[in-house]
């Protein structure tokens, strides 16, 4: 048995090595990254693993600024139930 | 400074696409992106193929357009994960009726049918049809990977010779005898000619050249909850409030809702859209109640007066322009950049984009 797998983002079932193949496709920035293996897209949306993938691209050589993706709201996911509003609410 | 032959100013699906037909028809395209790969539109698209729209003109792109959808997987040789489920357009009130059922009148026949509300309630049986006045089936439309069209587009663009630089923006374009000189944040290029398909920025920059464009920016928001198990097969849309939800191949549902909106410098994801979204799926899909939204966000497409795309040479020579996609543009993206290709490289014109030159607005 070789060495298993590393899994980088546990949402998406991203593994060390299809970021290290993203990055060597050219996917080669945070953001690209994430479009490309889906990795911060998940319901922990990126906390377990931002870190991880900025930490690959440093040892590439290809982090150029030390930035996370554009962090979207809501931070924690929300039920839709939760978001109706109350009856009779308007704008 | 660098020469190149041909330059493309923009890499969202369009551009992509359009550098695929250039280097199809065997030159070599240099494309610019001012950002990272799905930075704009493309990046924050729903991903609605339709092969239909209010416009004739239009429609006839679109309806090119979606037969060149299903073609592209094997085309490009990359899954695009297109999936051909339908879409189901509903009116819920009178007037939405009256204003769909006239609008799909002017539909090829054959391209969509009508159901009852039974049949709707039978084939979808977690659809609450209580309220639905009226609803059509366009089955050969459906849910394209917005991004999974730029990056097949971009993976021929490189297989056929052509080259991508990021992040590399575009700064000026300037005729100099027969030569375009292109200023870039990596220096200075010299092409012998330009296609500039960089979505609402496109005024901007032409602007420079003195062609002016009246595009108007308008906000566009969206939402994707975390993933459930399959069970939204097709696209159900309400056009006569604007709301769209889907389920994606990865499970996760998204969906917009209400009309184009204006943008300030502050253009920010709102809560009036959280809570416009929520009442009106639930109302038409109770089962995503208890879905957890995990993101939202808001992208400024490309509108223009008439409502129509801008594609064709401009008034410099050898500079072109694919621009005004508004919030439909990636169906019509592989028959637009294959149309704009040929012109580009060959000068042929076809008759589909006379509509859409960008010398209408004089
Ligand atoms: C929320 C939302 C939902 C949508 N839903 C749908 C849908 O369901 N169905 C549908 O058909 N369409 C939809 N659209 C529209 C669709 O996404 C676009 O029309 C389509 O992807 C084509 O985009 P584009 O390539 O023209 O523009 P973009 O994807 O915006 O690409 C333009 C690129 O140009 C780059 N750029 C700009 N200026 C410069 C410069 N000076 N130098 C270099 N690069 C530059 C930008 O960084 C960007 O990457 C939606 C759009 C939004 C925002």
């Amino acid at each position: 048995m070789g060495k298993g797998k590393k899994i980088v983002c546990f949402c998406h079932d991203v593994t060390e090595e299809d970021i290290v193949e993203a990055i060597k496709m050219g996917y080669d920035d945070i953001e690209s990254i994430k479009r490309f293996t889906g990795a911060t897209t998940g319901p922990c949306q990126g906390k377990s693993c931002m870190m991880h993938i900025l930490r690959i691209l440093r040892r590439m050589g290809k982090l150029k600024e030390a930035k996370t993706t554009v962090i979207r709201p809501p931070i924690d996911p929300v039920p839709m139930e939760a978001l109706l509003g109350d009856e009779g609410e308007e704008d | 400074m660098k020469k190149t032959d041909i330059a493309v100013v923009g890499c969202g699906a369009l551009g992509a696409g359009i550098a695929y037909n250039i280097a199809k028809l065997g030159r070599k395209p240099l494309v610019f992106e001012a950002k990272y790969f799905g930075y704009g539109s493309t990046g924050r698209d729903i991903g609605v193929v339709r092969g239909r729209h209010r416009d004739p003109d239009v429609a006839k792109l679109a309806s090119e357009g979606l037969k060149l959808h299903e073609k592209l997987p094997d085309e490009l040789g990359s899954n695009t994960l297109f999936r051909q489920d339908g879409v189901l357009t509903v009116a819920l009130t009178s007037e939405e009726a009256e204003a769909l059922e006239k609008e799909f009148k002017s539909y090829a026949s054959g391209s969509f049918i009508e159901l009852s509300r039974d049949e709707v309630r039978s084939r979808y049986p977690y659809l609450r049809v209580d309220d639905v006045k009226l609803c059509y089936l366009s089955s050969r439309e459906g849910l394209v990977h917005p991004l999974a069209v730029l990056w097949g587009y971009l993976d021929a663009v490189r297989r056929l010779g052509g080259e991508v630089v990021k992040p590399a923006e575009v700064i000026s374009i300037e005729p100099k005898g027969d030569k375009l000189n292109i200023k870039t944040a990596l220096g200075e290029y010299e092409a012998s000619k330009v296609v500039v398909a960089a979505g609402f920025r496109s005024r901007e920059l032409l602007s420079k050249l003195g062609i002016d464009i009246p595009l108007e920016p308008l906000a566009k928001e969206a939402l994707v909850t975390e993933p459930m198990k399959p069970f939204l097969d097709p696209v159900i849309e309400r056009p006569g409030t604007g709301l769209v939800v889907a389920q994606t191949m990865r499970g996760e549902v998204i969906g917009t809702v209400g009309s184009l909106g204006k943008t300030s410098d502050l253009t920010l994801s709102s809560y009036r859209f959280l809570r416009d979204f929520a009442r009106q799926a639930t109302q038409l899909i109770p089962a995503v109640r208890s879905l957890k939204v995990l993101r939202q966000w808001t992208w400024v497409v490309d509108t223009t007066p008439d409502g129509k795309p801008v594609i064709g040479e401009t008034s410099v020579n050898r500079v072109y322009v694919a621009c005004g996609m508004h919030d439909y543009g990636l169906s019509l993206v592989p028959v637009v950049s294959k149309l704009i290709g040929r012109l580009v490289v060959e000068g042929v014109e076809d008759p589909m984009l006379k509509p859409f030159s960008p010398s209408r607005f004089g």
